[in-house]
């Protein structure tokens, strides 16, 4: 079993995945509290490395971090503030229902899929969410960043805690070794188990089809909001979900239990393209009225551009928020 | 409408099962394909889904017309009546080919003429297109439309035509007209497309140019083209049997009185008629061998005729049919003649009086009653077996087997009586009705006139005649009292009248058989008429009226030699008449006068016909010959003599001009060569009509079958700009705006 995790580990992390990833570093977009010394910046501004901003002196506080120079110019009492260099803690939430089942793309030698993957032969939403989700922790634990995972679907099916150690990494990928539920996502009640085990904010990486309602999913992300986390959606979608371009009538069975129905795709494709678009927009717009960041990720594409493409606009942002 | 091949037009209709069955099967047989993102894809069935069933429908319903329209179009359907979908665009050619007794007429090298037109009609149908469809009447009466609709097959249109045969019955234009002018109303729009040709040689017997023919054709003339063949005008010798007359058909035992003397009567046509010999045969089962007569023609001569005296005590009890036959010549269809002899034991009489009791009255007392059936029966060995029946006791039975009733009070018979007398007539019945002795106003006359059906005016009341009047000297020539023509004036002479209740006027209906010296007629006989079209066919007896009772009070005739052999010939010459008046003739289908228990009749050839409730046979008689009668058990009771028409096979040629004048009458008709009969059939485009329009069809529904498909199945939608290009991932954001631009 050992052995079989670490093999698994090494393809997850093949050299094009890394060599996309390299140039650039994890950051979070909002000031996440860490308890480590890192590189991302600090809630709890103090005395330590950066100056922030002078404050004027109000009682109670320390008279130590008066600024005696800016008293003997202009004869008023200011206290120095300074910004603290901390780690972040990173959560990645991979999604496991029955949805997460569905793939095309024909699994190539060495890719390094899952269980469910070598099953079926194709390379599933689930395969290409465990790739995302083990890149993503191998990079922040790479920064020393606390990383954790939960793996759900209905609720919560496996957890690993936060951590930075050394072994770290093994178990998280121990755990994406598992194999989607048949159950259906509830974003919401999982949001509920995980934040309430966890106190300090965080920044929540999603990775799912994100078939749920877009209100449900409004719901779900309004929780985190509320707690004042960060949060990624990586809507991770087959390329045939999004082009749907069967040529044959077939009946059509849900992976959720939805039922059966027997349909030309050509005649349908159009309204199902429309359906399917108008709740991707709406998804979308929930992540960014909540200040999200919200990625559709193609399975078909690879892993690495699409954390490249993440990485490379969150840093542009946080760029942009330090100069403004 | 039909097929030429019906049974690719029943494969096209059960191929439809093939679409269905795919369907069916595509539904059952394909693998279910595991979808993520079931969700969106149910929604959007759930949003079309009313809309693709519509479509699957209307694509299935398209396939299967296809399949319909194809195994029509490939069974070559004939359209009746021609409507929008008949373009005309093929001919039409109808035949109307005289195929009557002068179709048997043979030329000089044994070929009968009918040969000729059927070669005629070959030629025209080969120079067709095999888009034209062809039609054919025949004239032999009843004329039939043996092939209408028109049929594009011509082969078939050949065997039927090469399967005709020169009928026995006369030619009837008339009718073929009226049948041809109901085809060509069913293929209006083709008019100008239409071709009628007329076949015959307009020979006397084919062609009476004395009878109209109808207009029905009238509303053709304009745009049909109507052709016929050019008369003939070479003469053709025929010598035919026009009559076999005996002198009584039906013949009593003790008649000695030339009942047994039949003559032959013969005419001949055709050319310088020059000096000639026939020789004329009797022939008939019951009749032994009889010597045959020779009949000299003079030059010039048209008509002759021979006699025969029959041995009849031969015949026995029973009906006889005699054949008179000729030599052979150009048309042998009317070289033979049939009648029947019927030999009666005894004739049944009804005699409707009030019975007397009591001893034998004295002359001067005597009934009318009395007096007749003393003269009728006056002894017992008489040939007469008479019963008498009260006037209101009058029923069906009595009149059952009766063969002549004697009414001499009319007065006192019930309501329901009159309508049986008639039905009695009808039947073959002969009725001798007297006036009531007794009666000075006589009201019965009303019920006389209107429920028997004898529109004589007889007066109400009695005239007297004071002095008494005489029978004519000159009395008017009958056929009732021919067989005593000869002494009717001796015999009338002592007769006085005192009394009558005459015939106000000369009446339309009957014969006047007797009348006064003044020119009163005192005897009348005639038909009933008829209460319907069936009965017209079917009134087969004699009433006849006396206008004075044959009493001593109103006339002298019982007293007198005339009233024997009044009376006797009434009978015996009136049911003879009532038998010959209803000659059967080829081709003819009317009511026939065979009595009640009639069921069948069994032709010469030994064929079964059917008889109705009206005793009309199930179909036309076709050959002439003695038929049997026989009843339900299958037991003989009589025999039928069915001849030609001797006009029928009058081979006098007629003019040309004549036969143009007479046929124009009845359309735009032009003659043509029978040698050149193809050339005023001009030349038009055009295969099987209804077969193109619907290989049009079938084109036209495969073009939509291939767009409704294609459009159905959304495929040219695919690709092209708009969602339908699909959605990508985010590093194609031009989807969805994603990240944090904000």
């Amino acid at each position: 079993m050992a052995d079989g995790s670490a093999v698994r580990a090494e393809n997850y992390l093949a050299p094009e995945t890394l060599a996309q990833l390299a140039p650039f570093e994890l950051r979070a977009k909002m000031i996440v509290e860490g308890v480590m010394s890192g590189m991302h910046r600090s809630p709890y501004q103090g005395m330590a490395v950066e100056f922030a901003q002078h404050r004027q002196y109000v009682a109670g506080d320390d008279p130590k971090h008066l600024d005696w120079k800016v008293f003997g110019r202009s004869d008023k009492l200011y206290i120095k503030q300074y910004q603290q260099e901390t780690n972040l803690d990173v959560v990645l939430l991979v999604d496991a229902s029955s949805s997460m089942r569905y793939g095309t793309l024909e699994v190539k030698k060495d890719w390094g899929g899952t269980t469910a993957s070598d099953r079926v032969g194709r390379w599933t939403k689930f395969d290409h969410a465990t790739a995302l989700a083990t890149a993503m922790s191998y990079l922040c634990l790479h920064q020393q960043d606390r990383v954790g995972v939960v793996v759900f679907a209905d609720d919560v099916r496996t957890l690993i805690k936060r951590s930075s150690s050394q072994g770290q990494w093994r178990r998280i990928v121990g755990a994406l070794r598992s194999e989607p539920v048949d159950a259906p996502t509830n974003l919401a009640k999982v949001a509920d188990q995980v934040l309430g085990k966890i106190n300090n904010r965080a920044l929540f990486i999603i990775i799912s089809d994100l078939f749920e309602t877009p209100e449900a999913i409004r719901q779900a992300l309004a929780r985190f909001r509320h707690r004042r986390h960060d949060v990624v959606l990586l809507n991770t979608l087959d390329r045939q979900e999004m082009q749907f371009d069967f040529t044959q009538p077939a009946p059509f069975e849900g992976l959720e239990n939805e039922g059966r129905i027997r349909v030309d795709p050509r005649a349908l494709r159009e309204a199902y393209l429309e359906s399917l678009s108008a709740h991707l927009s709406a998804v979308a717009r929930t992540a960014l009225g909540f200040g999200f960041d919200y990625h559709r990720v193609d399975t078909h594409e690879s892993v690495g551009p699409p954390l490249a493409y993440l990485l490379a606009r969150r840093s542009a942002f946080l760029k942009r928020s330090k100069a403004g | 409408m039909s097929f030429l091949t019906p049974a690719l037009a029943i494969a096209g209709v059960i191929a439809t099962a093939v679409p269905i069955l795919i369907f069916l099967l595509w539904r059952q047989r394909r693998t279910p394909v595991q979808w993520g993102a079931m969700r969106f894809l149910m929604e959007a069935y759930r949003k079309h889904r009313r809309r693709l069933r519509i479509e699957q429908i209307l694509l299935l319903a398209v396939r299967c017309l296809i399949l319909v329209v194809l195994g029509a179009a490939l069974a070559r359907p004939l359209l009746e009546g021609t409507g929008v979908l008949d373009p005309g665009g093929g001919r039409v050619v109808y035949f109307v080919v005289d195929d009557g007794m002068a179709g048997r007429l043979e030329d000089a090298d044994g070929a009968p003429v009918l040969q000729r037109h059927v070669a005629t009609a070959r030629e025209i149908i080969t120079a067709l297109d095999p888009g034209d469809r062809v039609g054919l009447i025949t004239t032999a009466r009843p004329a039939r439309l043996v092939l209408s609709p028109p049929s594009t097959d011509h082969r078939a249109v050949l065997q039927l035509l090469d399967g005709l045969q020169a009928q026995a019955a006369p030619t009837d234009l008339g009718g073929a007209v009226d049948r041809l002018a109901g085809a060509l109303g069913d293929i209006e729009d083709d008019l100008d497309q239409v071709f009628v040709y007329l076949l015959s040689e307009f020979r006397l017997g084919s062609a009476s140019l004395d009878d109209a023919l109808p207009a029905s054709l009238k509303p053709f003339s304009e745009r049909v083209t109507f052709l016929y063949t050019t008369p003939a005008t070479d003469p053709a010798a025929n010598v035919q049997v026009t009559a076999v007359d005996p002198a009584r058909a039906l013949i009593l035992p003790d008649a000695l009185d030339g009942s047994g003397q039949i003559t032959v009567r013969l005419a001949r046509q055709g050319g310088a008629l020059a000096r000639d010999v026939t020789r004329v045969r009797l022939e008939g089962d019951a009749l032994g061998a009889v010597e045959p007569r020779v009949v000299n023609w003079a030059p010039g001569q048209s008509e002759a005729s021979c006699q025969f005296i029959l041995d009849l005590g031969a015949i026995g009890d029973a009906e006889a049919g005699v054949t008179a036959r000729i030599d052979d010549d150009a048309l042998d269809a009317d070289n033979t003649r049939h009648t029947v002899l019927a030999l009666r034991q005894q004739v049944r009489l009804v005699l409707i009086d009030r019975r007397s009791f009591g001893f034998e009255p004295s002359l001067e007392r005597m009934t009318s009653g009395q007096w007749m059936q003393r003269t009728l029966a006056p002894t017992d060995l008489a040939p007469l077996e008479a019963i008498t029946v009260e006037p209101a006791a009058l029923d069906l039975a009595d009149l059952r087997t009766a063969d002549v009733v004697l009414l001499p009070r009319p007065d006192q018979l019930a309501d329901d009586g009159w309508p049986l007398l008639r039905r009695f007539v009808e039947t073959g019945g002969l009725l001798i009705v007297t006036p009531p002795e007794e009666l000075n106003v006589h009201q019965w006359t009303d019920a006389f006139r209107t429920k028997l059906g004898v529109d004589w005016p007889i007066a109400r009341e009695v005239r007297e005649l004071t002095p008494p009047v005489g029978l004519a000297l000159e009395q008017p020539a009958s056929s009732l009292l021919r067989m005593i023509s000869s002494e009717l004036g001796e015999l009338a002479r002592p007769v006085l009248f005192e009394r009558v209740l005459p015939v106000a006027t000369t009446p339309s209906q009957g014969e006047v058989i007797l009348e006064l010296a003044d020119g009163t007629p005192v005897m009348i006989a005639g038909i009933p008429a008829p209460r319907d079209a069936a009965g017209a066919a079917r009134a087969g007896g004699l009433v006849v009226y006396l206008a004075a009772a044959p009493q001593l009070d109103w006339t002298n005739l019982p007293s007198k030699p005339f009233m024997v052999p009044l009376f006797q010939e009434l009978v015996r010459q009136g049911l003879s008449l009532i038998r010959a008046a209803h000659p059967i003739e080829v081709g003819g289908r009317r009511s026939l006068l065979v009595g009640p228990a009639a069921s069948t009749l069994i032709d010469p050839v030994d064929e079964r016909i059917g008889l109705d409730d009206q005793n009309r046979p199930a179909r036309p008689l076709s050959e002439a010959g003695l038929y049997a009668v026989v009843d339900g058990a299958g037991q003989p009771i009589g025999t039928l003599a069915v001849n030609v028409d001797p006009g029928a096979g009058r081979t006098d040629p007629q003019s040309p001009a004549a036969v143009g004048e007479w046929l124009a009458g009845a359309a735009s008709w032009r003659p043509i060569d029978p040698a050149q009969a193809t050339v005023d059939l001009e030349r038009a485009e055009g295969v099987s009509p209804l077969a193109g329009w619907l290989l049009a069809a079938l084109l036209t529904l495969l073009v939509i079958e291939l767009l409704l498909a294609r459009w159905f199945s959304h495929a040219t939608r695919v690709g092209t700009g708009g969602v339908s290009r699909g959605l990508q991932g985010s590093m194609h954001d031009r989807d969805v705006a994603v990240g944090g631009a904000t």
